[in-house]
């Protein structure tokens, strides 16, 4: 019986460490990456090209109109400019403005190109909406 | 006399109360920005408040091939909160502001530096899945709160080794994530699957879910909505 234990025990342990063995060799083999996920590491980065191309080709229309959005930034940055530096005070109410009464400024502005008629113009806005 | 009339505005207009919101185009009723830092300087994150601006670019096509790139369903994984543009503004104000949440453009490099969400830093999600060097991927727990558990010993070595011959990656026994980060991952949108990867991989990880969140509509709808993207330096 004991004998019969005893080479029990010896083959359990033999195996044991045979596989402790076995695990941690396989644990340390460098595993190969799945083909799917390689295939859509490659999908995206061609589609973050073609996105590139796409953002890069703007039509002949959005030249057109960037070109009209570029020349009212740079009017209304010169008109800001002037505004900040000549009467800061004034400024300040101009930018508490909302956006369409700030149009009608620059209207005003492009209009009259006086800055005097325009803080009247930015003032008169001002007060009315306060009214409301 | 005019000159008066413009003094006494000035006085009376300096004292009352300035308008609540200046903008337009708002994010809600009442909010009109939110602020944060992006690479060192704060950045507005307000809407494109020309309201006649149109989308062009990648960001405006309608479809594209699936698979790869399929529909995705609102929810990711049990646990995990999937979220919209409010609720990333919240989360920008109220976590990542604070630093107790990091907002995670999961996206490779080649989109992230095309454009990203004001407050993103960049992980893509290959970080986080099994085959990526123990290194690389300890270093990017760490930047998430998340510390590696003591010196594993010869039976935890084998434990993990056979787990892993049946399938099982890394458990919670690696990782200790009691001070782990609120995440809330995004890619490139509704049909995009790097976030839900990424999230995934986290959660095989041991991250806990209820720390993770889901902004499914991600650059797409985040710039649908006309809302600020930087272009990273880095």
């Amino acid at each position: 019986m004991t004998k019969t234990r005893f080479r029990f025990f010896r083959s359990f342990i033999v195996q044991f460490i045979g596989l402790t063995m076995c695990s941690m060799a396989i644990g340390s083999m460098p595993q190969p990456a799945p083909a799917a996920d390689d295939s859509y590491l490659k999908a995206l980065e061609a589609e973050a090209d073609n996105t590139a191309k796409v953002n890069k080709r703007p039509t002949k229309k959005a030249k057109t109109v960037a070109k009209k959005v570029d020349r009212n930034t740079k009017f209304r940055e010169n008109f800001e400019q002037t505004l900040a530096s000549e009467r800061p005070a004034t400024f300040t109410f101009y930018r508490k403005l909302p956006e369409n009464d700030k149009a009608s400024v620059l209207a005003t502005y492009q209009e009259s190109k006086k800055i005097s008629t325009t803080s009247k113009k930015i003032f008169d806005l001002y007060f009315r909406l306060h009214k409301k | 006399m005019q000159k008066l009339k413009y003094l006494v505005y000035l006085l009376i207009l300096s004292l009352l109360p300035a308008p609540l919101l200046a903008l337009d185009v708002n994010i809600a009723p009442d909010r009109e920005y939110v602020e944060t830092a992006h690479e060192g300087k704060v950045v507005r994150i307000q809407r494109i408040q020309d309201q006649s601006n149109v989308l062009t670019g990648g960001f405006s096509k309608t479809s594209r091939k699936c698979p790869p790139f399929c529909i995705q369903p609102i929810h990711v994984a049990p646990g995990v909160t999937t979220v919209g543009e409010l609720e990333v503004l919240d989360f920008i104000e109220k976590k990542l502001n604070a630093g107790s949440g990091i907002l995670i453009d999961a996206r490779t490099p080649s989109w992230h530096e095309k454009g990203t969400i004001p407050g993103s830093i960049n992980i893509p999600f290959t970080t986080f899945s099994s085959e990526t060097d123990p290194l690389v991927l300890g270093a990017a727990l760490r930047r998430l709160g998340v510390r590696k558990k003591g010196a594993t010993d010869l039976v935890s070595k084998v434990v993990n080794n056979v787990r892993a011959l049946f399938g099982a990656g890394p458990s919670s026994k690696t990782w200790n994530f009691e001070e782990a980060k609120d995440l809330l991952l995004w890619c490139n949108g509704m049909w995009c699957g790097q976030s839900p990867r990424a999230i995934k991989g986290l959660l095989e990880l041991g991250y806990p879910a209820e720390k993770i969140y889901y902004y499914r509509g991600g650059m797409q709808s985040w710039q649908m909505l006309g809302l600020t993207v930087v272009i990273p330096k880095s």
